[in-house]
């Protein structure tokens, strides 16, 4: 693909927004009307007018004259599309400069030559490398304001590109232009003869993204596992983005960090099935064994070098957030589709990138690039080599991302490495249930006779779930009536408010994200409506149905014959009083079924429901 | 892979990252072009299906054809679909085409504020039924926590500053000064409680790609979008009071295509027939900060 996004970076006003206001201008390729509105705008405002205005977009932001945020712009020009990204030059909006940098193909740097390199110059610059822009342009504005001196144009040269070699960026081109004047930038001035290079245009036509790289191994964090069953649809779809390498029908995959094995049946898609998939495209794909694998897990092909496993690393990582990045805090850290808590071990050192001066101490705050080991709670899958950029994370503390970093080596951990795969799969559903990939939280609530089987269906389908990394929690009708719900009798309004407590505490627990599996008589069709309107759309109820012979037969708690004793009259009674559960979204008649069979049916129907 | 192929990975995946992370979700159907390429990539992104609602805004002058294209996709496509309106503006005659408001105030109403209740469910939500075509109360009041929306960045200025996930306030403001950072594709998916969250899976997306994508996977779009004899057809739809055709032969998707790109549009803004965006120098993004789409 030939089209092209480009950051524009460098210190404030040195021109970003002029340069490409001015380049879309005189390459013809504005909107009609754009620059007479623009130009109509500044004169009913008294105001001189200025390129950069074609870019900002906003009230708010001519009356600052600044750039807020990340605006996006495209143009076509002989068939190449642009999407150029404006990136704000001020300091303290650094982080609308990474969301532009961090998906841009290439750079447009400006600098101004009358002010030289200033300190967000090197900063921007320090930061395309960091974010893996490796393409960029060096455009040297304001060039009428220095009387097109090509001694100024080439000390700016010089002290940015032995700062640019330092940090490893080797540019495309350094072009001497003005803005204002239109000299270089879509046509050759004839005010600076001294440069032999083309005008600004010509050299972004030939910058073009990076392609996919299909020739490495392998690469696909898997995002999510899909089953339409109620749309009528059997199939159990993984799915996820290819970021390197090619899958196949056939290609035998493993799961990192799990360990897992199986192979790939079929790709699938909208329009039917496909051979195989490539770096770049979104797929989704079954596979001969149907594992029970969540996102966050790296998909690899058996057959080509595995990814690094790691529960420690070393990380640079540029800090974006209000509050300090220091020692002994915890982060949660976002890889590929993974998630999991990290709690930085040290931080090594401190790098202010506009000096390039590296400090020791144990805090960053904003803007400043940290070196740090990091501990993690589970492992994590990634490649230290940058041309997989699978080794780039972002750092959210609470709700909000306030950091980017790579990872740039492993730490050996005696604790952990060398363990084996069980090992690996434990720490891995940890991390899975705290991410909360697991499926939603919801209430099952099991309504039934005593001895009906509630407590061995619901152990049953919750160790079934736990294995498959669901977070289940039985809560026992039994148990809270020995505890919070100990001032409640047997008579209908104390099983009423039983069943309401109940359904409070169930509910905040699948607030939480836990899959509550409620076992309580509930005899009453009133109150079993009334808790499923009081938790709403993550309630499922479930009859489990037995007769009351059978419940007898059972007796698990001796209560039927207490009750024939006559010592447990009320609980008799209660038999009688048991309104069969008819609006029960699902039915287990634990009598036609064994044991096994109706814990495996309760555990499809809650793991269908959580995966809605 | 070409530039359509770009576009539609990376979609995919932001829509898949939106189903992974939020509870409620939904997707707002405009019936417009890029609302209904969104419907496709959806239908892309999870194998046929679209597994959450279809939320439109109906604030009844939009042209007809719409409503009827709306309920023929849904049907076939077994679409939840829902519909929300602003009851009492309507009864209250509060309309522009009433010449009681100005275009704007309108918007605010029968638009913004019909969105924002029916998202927060307090507002009725009608659905259609499926098996008779007619709509019927949704007795689903639960909040929506995320929606996801068609806005392209090259529509008009306020857009080109949207992120891929965009969290709204709780009185649906849009605080453009503080926008979260997005980090590759790392997207801010943890929102506080009670946060109504934008997805923009098209941002990316011009409207030439839109119509070439169109005209490459043969997408159904209303056919108010084409000369249907009268050398006339529409751009971009709205309400038929503030919404205007323009002069146009292009009976087909290839035939927009061939216009934008070299005919007789190239280089006029695609809004040129929405009459409220004229109203106030920003006055898009005026409703945006608001909640509008």
């Amino acid at each position: 693909m030939n089209d092209c996004v480009v950051v524009t970076v460098g210190h404030v006003d040195h021109g970003k927004s002029s340069v490409i206001g001015r380049l879309m201008a005189d390459a013809g390729v504005l909107p009609k009307g754009k620059l007479e509105a623009v130009r109509d705008f500044c004169a009913r405002g008294a105001r001189p007018f200025e390129y950069a205005y074609l870019l900002d977009a906003l009230k708010l932001e001519q009356a600052q004259g600044i750039t807020l945020d990340v605006a996006r712009t495209f143009f076509t020009y002989q068939n190449k599309t642009f999407e150029i990204l404006d990136a704000p030059g001020h300091v303290e909006l650094l982080k609308n400069m990474v969301t532009g940098a961090s998906r841009a193909d290439a750079a447009l740097l400006v600098v101004d030559a009358s002010a030289g390199v200033e300190e967000n110059t090197r900063r921007h610059a320090y930061y395309l490398q960091l974010l893996g822009v490796r393409q960029v342009v060096v455009a040297v504005n304001k060039m009428d304001l220095v009387a097109y001196s090509t001694a100024v144009f080439d000390k700016v040269v010089a002290d940015l590109g032995a700062y640019l070699a330092t940090v490893g960026i080797e540019p495309v081109a350094y072009v001497p232009l003005s803005a204002a004047e239109g000299d270089n930038v879509v046509f050759a001035s004839s005010k600076m003869p001294w440069y032999e290079g083309e005008p600004l245009l010509a050299i972004m036509m030939r910058l073009s993204p990076l392609p996919p790289r299909a020739d490495l191994a392998l690469r696909l964090p898997l995002q999510d596992v899909y089953r339409f069953g109620e749309m009528g649809d059997s199939r159990r779809i993984l799915a996820g983005t290819i970021v390197t390498g090619t899958l196949a029908v056939g290609n035998e995959i493993c799961f990192y960090p799990s360990g897992k094995r199986t192979v790939v049946r079929s790709i699938e898609s909208l329009d039917g099935t496909r051979p195989d998939a490539q770096a770049g495209q979104a797929v989704g794909f079954c596979t001969a064994d149907e594992l029970v694998v969540m996102r966050g897990e790296m998909v690899v092909r058996a057959d080509q070098c595995a990814p690094t496993l790691a529960v420690k690393v070393r990380a640079n990582v540029f800090w974006l957030g209000d509050a300090p990045f220091a020692e002994g805090k915890s982060y949660t850290l976002k890889i590929g589709t993974a998630a999991t808590k990290a709690t930085v071990q040290s931080i090594e050192k401190v790098l202010n990138a506009a000096e390039l001066v590296a400090t020791v101490r144990h805090e960053a705050g904003m803007n400043e690039i940290a070196t740090a080991v990091l501990s993690l709670d589970a492992p994590i899958a990634f490649d230290v080599e940058a041309e997989y950029e699978t080794n780039r994370f972002a750092l959210v503390d609470g709700y909000d991302i306030v950091a980017g970093g790579q990872i740039v080596a492993k730490i050996e951990d005696a604790a952990y490495d060398g363990k084996n795969l069980k090992r690996t799969y434990g720490n891995n559903r940890r991390y899975l249930r705290r991410a909360g990939n697991v499926g939603r939280g919801a209430v099952i609530w099991l309504s039934g006779l005593s001895g009906s089987g509630k407590t061995t269906l619901a152990a049953g389908a919750a160790a079934a779930l736990d294995e498959m990394g669901v977070n289940a929690y039985i809560l026992d009708g039994d148990v809270l009536r020995s505890g919070i719900n100990a001032d409640l009798d047997f008579s209908p309004e104390g099983r009423r408010q039983n069943v309401l407590r109940t359904g409070h505490i169930a509910k905040l627990m699948a607030d939480a994200g836990v899959v509550v599996i409620v076992t309580l008589i509930s005899p009453y069709e009133r109150d079993r409506a009334e808790v499923r309107r009081l938790i709403g759309e993550n309630f499922w109820g479930v009859y489990v149905k037995a007769s009351p012979e059978a419940c007898y037969l059972r007796d698990p708690k001796q209560l039927y014959a207490k009750a024939k004793s006559g010592q447990m009259h009320e609980f008799l009674e209660h038999c009688n009083l048991y309104e069969p559960y008819t609006s029960a979204d699902l039915v287990i008649d634990t009598e036609a079924m064994s044991e096994v069979a109706a814990a495996d049916l309760l555990r499809d129907f809650i793991f269908g429901k959580i995966h809605q | 892979m070409d530039r359509l192929d770009v576009l539609e990975n990376k979609s995919i995946y932001i829509l898949r990252e939106a189903y992974a992370a939020f509870r409620n979700l939904c997707m707002l159907w405009s019936i417009g072009k890029d609302s209904t390429v969104l419907l496709h990539l959806a239908r892309k992104a999870f194998f046929g299906h679209v597994p959450f609602a279809l939320v439109h805004i109906d604030t009844h002058y939009k042209i007809p054809e719409m409503i009827a294209h709306r309920d023929r996709v849904a049907r076939e496509l077994g679409l939840y679909m829902i519909v929300g309106e602003n009851r009492a503006a309507l009864a209250a005659h509060t309309t522009f085409a009433d010449g009681n408001t100005s275009r704007l105030e309108c918007c605010r109403l029968l638009k913004t504020e019909a969105l924002v209740h029916t998202l927060d469910g307090t507002w009725p939500r009608q659905r259609l039924d499926l098996a008779t075509g007619k709509y019927v109360a949704d007795p689903n009041t639960t909040p929506f926590d995320a929606a996801i929306v068609g806005a392209r960045s090259d529509e008009e200025g306020s857009r080109s500053k949207e992120r891929y996930f965009s969290p709204r306030g709780e009185d649906n403001d849009w605080d453009i000064e503080r926008q979260p950072p997005e980090l590759w594709n790392q997207y801010k998916t943890e929102f506080r409680p009670g946060t109504s969250v934008r997805v923009h899976p098209l941002l990316d997306w011009t409207e030439l790609d839109v119509w070439q994508y169109i005209a490459r996977e043969g997408i159904a779009v209303t056919s108010l979008y084409f000369d249907r004899g009268d050398g006339m057809r529409y751009r971009s739809l709205g309400c038929a009071p503030c919404t205007q055709p323009i002069a146009s032969t292009a009976k087909n998707a290839a035939e927009v295509v061939a216009e934008l790109s070299a005919g007789s549009l190239a280089g006029v803004a695609e809004r040129s027939g929405r009459e409220q965006d004229k109203e106030d120098g920003g006055g898009l993004e005026t409703l945006r900060r608001k909640g509008y789409m």
